[in-house]
């Protein structure tokens, strides 16, 4: 019995050792593949995301969704530099 | 069981850790932006909250019966619990389509370290029942937590500075 024991911990023992090497490997590559990649960002902004669902939802998802993300953008531009001319 | 500086030690530890979720939530609130540096903290901070909360159980239990199950059962936990952690970050990471950085990479190491102590011992004592491995696991493993602090400190000053340089800019 105690043998079966000692068996199956060390399978167990191989078995997450080569999860861990898998997982492991897994970060790596996808540390590699993502550095030089376009459709990888640096950041991910949730207040551009709200923002285009609320305006695709207003628009009823006739407009494309890049145009939505150009709109939000320029509302922003506008919005900071009158926060700025406000300053002179 | 533990000498006085050990336990200022753990306090310190268990402080920065509050101090973690408190600067998470306001790292997310206030920028309301994900990258990097929030999940690799959030998922850090979950996992240790679990494993902090979960040990004291475990070990009672392992230290319950004699045998080498119960040593699997202790070391088992640990190693499962970093592969789950390696293994949210990197689907984290690309279910955002973000790109991992280097010390989020460094922490994975560190993690891929600690499951490897883990492992070293629970062979050694299922296959050979000695205690060769036992000071540099020990120490191994404290070595690797003290380094968590700091690593985690340095990802919360490079986020916010980050962050702040984002909202310089006009967009």
């Amino acid at each position: 019995m105690d043998a079966l024991i000692t068996c199956t911990v060390v399978m167990l023992t191989l078995g997450l050792g080569l999860a861990l090497a898998i997982v492991i490997k897994g970060a790596f590559s996808s540390y590699y593949a993502a550095r030089n990649s376009k459709e990888h960002s640096n950041v991910y902004d949730m207040k551009l995301y709200l923002e285009k669902k609320a305006l695709s939802y207003h628009l009823a998802a006739e407009v494309s969704d890049s145009l939505v993300e150009e709109t939000i953008l320029l509302k922003r531009k506008d919005e900071t530099l009158e926060r700025l001319s406000g300053r002179f | 069981m533990y000498t006085e500086l050990e336990q200022h030690l753990l306090s310190l530890i268990e402080h920065s850790m509050i101090a973690y979720i408190v600067l998470w939530a306001v790292y997310i609130i206030k920028f309301k932006r994900i990258d990097s540096y929030s999940i690799t903290l959030t998922v850090f901070v979950l996992f240790s909250s679990l494993m902090t909360v979960l040990t004291p159980y475990i070990y009672s239990y392992a230290k319950e019966g004699h045998g080498v199950f119960y040593q699997a059962v202790w070391h088992g936990f640990f190693i499962a619990a970093h592969i789950i952690e390696i293994k949210a970050i990197t689907i984290f990471h690309d279910s955002f389509s973000l790109k991992i950085k280097r010390l989020t990479v460094f922490i994975v190491s560190l993690l891929g370290v600690q499951a490897f102590l883990h492992l070293a011992r629970l062979f050694e004592k299922s296959m050979f029942e000695s205690s060769y491995t036992a000071f540099i696991y020990t120490e191994g493993i404290k070595f690797v937590n003290l380094l968590f602090v700091f690593v985690c400190v340095l990802c919360i000053i490079l986020g916010v500075k980050r962050n702040y340089q984002l909202d310089k800019k006009c967009v």
